[in-house]
């Protein structure tokens, strides 16, 4: 059928060619013939069935007559027969048969048996005919044998019925197959066609477009929200970078302007070369300033994109800590806050050092930041599930719930560091090394900030 | 800039300040300590900025948001400079440091 469909898809329409109208079509069909098909197998099961209790019924009650009363039985059977389906023989214990319409004792038909298939000769005045039969023997007192049977040639009727019921219903079944498969597949590609518009409204630049749902459990409306939950990732994630662009711009100009001014001034007014070398080491400053944001950016977009997983080694965290403890004990100490380094484990985990350390070193780095003189800061390693937990934890004011998220964003600094110095990189140099290393990074929100880098541990 | 001119009042070489710093205050040195020292005198007379520092003697590519390298700094200042000298690792403002051969 589909090899039909094929031949006439040129001048059909296109949903002739979409997979939803021929299944539909097909299942269609093959549903008929199935159906059918059971249909015929239950009738014949049932005739069988019926068959079968009548010849027993007959057997069992001529049998239960006198000797002489079943002649006049089985003649009474057979002369209320106007079908000619009926057959009965009464044969003796040599085989020939005393009564009845029957030539001979069946061949194969077993003695007090059930009911069984068999292969019988009819005879009447003039003529003789074979015929398949459902029949019964029974020997009785004397040595006789009974045979009782019926003719079933009506299963063939019944199939031929059957047949002619299937040969006038499948065209309008598959009539009506085609008409659903005709909507589904039309439907169907409605959808698609509103999609298309849409997508090409998206990929033209409108992000803030969104498919439509029918608020139905449709296959179609599911990936509809599959699409639209992409496209709101999507959307927040330009929106973030035309937000990094703006604000990049902005940290840039800020101390290339300084550097600018301070220039202009010192070419006005240095008397002296001493005070022009301070001016251009001012200017010095500022550009570094710059250029240290521009460089971070890169190095961010480095580890990003890179994927530096070639200088991956062992790397042991304890030493890790220990080495970005003696890093900033000093600044601790200046600071007043007391920096405590605990390692109760010892784990070691696949990773680029160097970047590791940055990442932890960024870490306390923050913490020392934002916690005021007299607090603490911890820096501790312990051990989890199946992994090893580096922990930052400070006594500072911490990060509230709305802004967890954002703190690892690009140039995001909490309105409490506004006045700080800072470049609001640290956080998301330190997402970028975790994401690398396949790492989690976690920071709780509420006061006295926890960050975790959950390192997973290589499994052995 | 500071200008080693002759408004400087003289004092010792460097390498003498070193090492005497080395006999007198690293008793209870630091590997870092002694690496930034010994790198800043392989350069001496250049303007070293903070980044600069902080790659080649921590290798630590990234500039934290704290003073870390100034901390450094201080702590190697005290231990090179008498309180009666001239310091010997002066401040350039927001540029960077310089360890001065003297002139």
């Amino acid at each position: 059928m589909f090899a039909m469909l094929d031949s006439f898809s040129v001048q059909l329409p296109d949903f002739v060619r979409t997979t939803t109208f021929r299944w539909t079509a097909g299942a269609f069909a093959v549903c008929i013939v199935l159906f059918s098909a059971f249909v015929y197998w239950k009738a014949a099961d049932y005739m069988l069935a019926k068959t079968d209790a009548a010849v027993t019924e007959e057997s069992l009650a001529i049998a239960a007559d006198s000797p002489d009363r079943q002649l006049n039985a089985i003649d009474d059977r057979l002369s209320q027969d106007p079908r000619h389906i009926k057959l009965a023989g009464l044969f003796g214990s040599d085989g020939h048969r005393i009564v009845g319409n029957l030539a001979g004792l069946p061949h194969g038909l077993k003695i007090d048996a059930p009911v069984q298939s068999a292969a019988a000769i009819r005879i009447d005045q003039n003529h003789r005919e074979e015929m398949t039969v459902r029949a019964i023997a029974r020997s009785l007192p004397n040595g006789n044998v009974l045979v009782i049977a019926r003719n079933i040639d009506g299963l063939k009727k019944l199939a031929e019925v059957v047949a002619r019921a299937l040969i006038l219903a499948l065209p309008f079944a598959l009539g009506f197959g085609l008409v659903i498969g005709m909507v589904l597949s039309v439907r169907a590609q409605k959808r698609v066609a509103e999609l298309e518009t849409l997508v090409r409204r998206i990929v033209a630049g409108d992000l803030r477009q969104r498919l439509p749902t029918q608020g139905l459990d449709h296959p179609f409306d599911k990936l509809a929200e599959i699409a639209n939950g992409m496209l709101d990732e999507i959307e927040a994630v330009v929106q973030e970078m035309a937000g990094v662009g703006n604000e990049m711009a902005h940290d840039l100009r800020t101390p290339l302007t300084r550097v600018r001014v301070g220039l202009e001034r010192g070419r006005a007014n240095a008397k002296t070369l001493e005070e022009l070398q301070a001016v251009a080491d001012r200017a010095i400053g500022g550009v570094d300033q710059s250029l240290t944001i521009i460089t971070t950016l890169l190095r961010i977009a480095e580890i990003e994109y890179g994927g530096r997983l070639g200088g991956f080694d062992n790397v042991a965290l304890a030493d890790l800590i220990r080495e970005v403890g003696d890093l900033y004990e000093p600044i601790a100490e200046d600071k007043h806050i007391s920096l405590h380094i605990a390692s109760a484990d010892n784990a070691t985990v696949c990773g680029d050092r160097e970047l590791l350390l940055e990442a932890v070193a960024n870490l306390v780095d923050n913490a020392l930041k934002f916690t005021p003189a007299g607090g603490s800061v911890e820096l501790a390693l312990v051990h989890g599930d199946n992994e090893s937990i580096v922990r930052v934890s400070d006594s500072g004011p911490g990060i509230r719930e709305n802004e967890q998220k954002a703190v690892t964003r690009r140039f995001y600094r909490s309105d409490k560091s506004r006045n700080t110095f800072g470049f609001g990189l640290g956080l998301s140099l330190v997402s970028a090394i975790v994401k690398l290393h396949g790492f989690r990074l976690t920071i709780a929100a509420g006061p006295g900030c926890v960050a975790e880098i959950a390192c997973a541990l290589p499994s052995v | 800039m500071r200008l080693s001119s002759g408004r400087r009042t003289p004092c010792l070489m460097p390498s003498s300040r070193v090492r005497r710093a080395c006999a007198v205050r690293f008793h209870e040195r630091t590997p870092r300590e002694f690496h930034l020292l010994e790198y800043m005198m392989q350069h001496t007379d250049q303007l070293l900025r903070r980044a600069t520092l902080l790659a080649k003697v921590w290798s630590y590519r990234f500039v934290p948001a704290t003073d870390l390298v100034d901390v450094h700094l201080d702590r190697l200042r005290h231990k090179v400079d008498m309180p009666d000298e001239v310091p010997m690792i002066p401040d350039v403002r927001d540029a960077g440091f310089i360890l001065r051969a003297a002139s």
